[in-house]
């Protein structure tokens, strides 16, 4: 993930049983942060599925 | 210690499966943890969960099921006592898992709760005694390498004293920051010697609302979000919080994400601050890490197992080697602390940036250190006035080989002050 501006509490979300290896992050522009979703109850989920439910958010949409 | 609490993992017995409490524990892991405590509220766990505990390397603080009234003392009552922990000590004592048998939750507190006790505390104190001293005995025969501790929150043996504010001695429940609409900055008050419980609340993911409420319930204050709340006002609680340090959200979705993001950072506030407080406090187990049911709560994994933010935050909160910041209400500056949970000198490289909310950063200072053994330092002050009234303090830290070990930010005000920036974030996946 990037940003052009500083981004607060930045949360990949997807609909499917997993976890990122990190969320709510603060981003910085100029810096790249790259998350590893983990599935879980031992299950493979392709990528191809997770870029279908794929959302990104931060905090200032909520400003 | 860095955990949470642990209730039953479903409201519904035949639920609680193998499968379902790996997955739970697994969460518990991956976020760090190393111990969790099984309330007295809740139940006895089946053989498996002890055996994953051990598998995993998760340490267990073990209540006696009594919790948050007074009980019988009479012979027949005890007797029945008696073979209940007798058969429960047996069964378990042999688990590596096992940290501590502890007599009740919040029993002796308890005491002040309810009419009859009110009126004749010394009999029901003594009444108490009967019953606590007997567990106490039973773990000297049936498991003496293990420590019996009276109760949680107890301030030690034959004290039945305040556990819930007294911060000198023994295990503390502090809940004034969500029973008591505290703000945050209220968990640097107080200097907890071992922070059993404390907790704040957030509404359950989106996708797990969506489950039980159709979209015209959809609301905090309608009757289904009511009823999915158990704590009478909590959902007022939520959203007053929200105004003080975030701006009001223009939508219910955004209000679930914004609830998850405070809690996060209510217990990350008390968290980093009692373990930069390292060796005063040695424990934190926040309230509560699992959910029996999909509910508005404390938790920080829905009913299921997702992570909330506040999971996510926990990873990072109790990373093993860790820098926090610290403002010092005395002098308005901001301490950097580096906490070392681990068994072996941590070398520590930080590079501390102050960065403008609307994009810009400076070096605000790059240094070596080191930080003893389960430990914790003091590593770079940021004198009131470094920062100017649109920046807020990032900053990373790496070991000796240069691999980053964290990053963590402070905001020295409440985010609704800041002009956040609307942003374009971009995210791709990718396939490892």
């Amino acid at each position: 993930m990037t940003t052009d501006a500083p981004a607060l509490f930045v949360t990949a979300t997807v609909d499917l049983p997993g976890y990122f290896s990190d969320n709510a992050i603060t981003l910085l522009p100029g810096r790249t942060a790259k998350l590893r979703f983990t599935a879980r109850h031992g299950n493979k989920i392709s990528a191809k599925k997770l870029a279908s439910s794929l959302k990104l958010r931060n905090l200032a949409e909520t400003f | 210690m860095m955990g949470a609490n642990w209730i039953p993992a479903d409201a519904i017995p035949s639920r609680i499966t193998p499968a379902v409490v790996r997955d739970l524990l697994e969460s518990a892991k991956a976020a760090n943890m190393n111990m969790l405590r099984i309330w007295g509220g809740g139940q006895y766990e089946p053989d498996y969960f002890y055996e994953l505990c051990d598998e995993l390397g998760i340490l267990i603080w073990h209540d006696f099921m009594f919790a948050c009234m007074s009980y019988p003392s009479d012979r027949e009552f005890l007797d029945d006592v008696r073979v209940e922990i007798t058969q429960q000590l047996r069964r378990l004592s042999h688990h590596a898992c096992i940290a501590l048998w502890c007599g009740d939750n919040e029993v002796i507190g308890s005491l002040g709760w309810y009419p009859e006790t009110m009126a004749a505390p010394e009999r029901y104190v003594a009444n108490y005694d009967r019953l606590n001293s007997m567990l106490g005995r039973i773990v000297e025969d049936e498991d003496p390498a293990r420590r019996f501790w009276p109760s949680s929150p107890s301030m030690g043996y034959l004290d039945f004293s305040d556990g819930w504010h007294a911060d000198t001695r023994g295990d503390t429940h502090y809940w004034d920051v969500w029973h008591s609409a505290k703000p945050f900055e209220a968990y640097r008050t107080v200097n907890p010697r071992f922070a059993s419980e404390f907790g704040f609340q957030s509404f359950t993911s989106m996708n797990v609302i969506e489950t039980f409420a159709e979209p015209k319930d959809r609301n905090p204050s309608s009757p289904v979000m009511e009823n999915h709340q158990r704590n009478e006002g909590g959902n007022a609680r939520i959203l007053e919080t929200m105004t003080r340090y975030f701006r009001f959200p223009s939508n219910f979705d955004q209000m679930v994400f914004l609830s998850q993001i405070q809690q996060g950072l209510a217990i990350k506030t008390a968290i980093e601050y009692w373990r930069s407080t390292k060796p005063r406090c040695m424990g934190t187990l926040y309230w509560q890490i699992n959910d029996i049911w999909p509910v508005a709560s404390w938790a920080s994994l829905d009913y299921g197992g997702q992570w909330k933010l506040l999971h996510y935050m926990a990873k990072r909160f109790y990373l093993p080697i860790s820098v926090v910041a610290v403002p010092d209400p005395e002098t308005g500056d901001i301490v950097l602390r580096g906490i070392n949970d681990t068994a072996d000198k941590a070398g520590v490289l930080l590079d501390l940036l102050a960065v403008k909310i609307s994009g810009g950063e400076r070096v605000l200072h790059t240094g070596q250190t080191s930080i003893g053994v389960n430990a914790a330092k003091d590593l770079y002050a940021v004198a009131k006035g470094d920062l100017a009234a649109d920046e807020f303090l990032f900053f990373g830290w790496r070991d000796a080989d240069g691999n980053l070990l964290g990053e963590n930010d402070f905001f020295p005000t409440a985010y609704k002050n800041y002009e956040a920036t609307p942003t374009q974030d971009q995210g791709e996946m990718v396939k490892q």
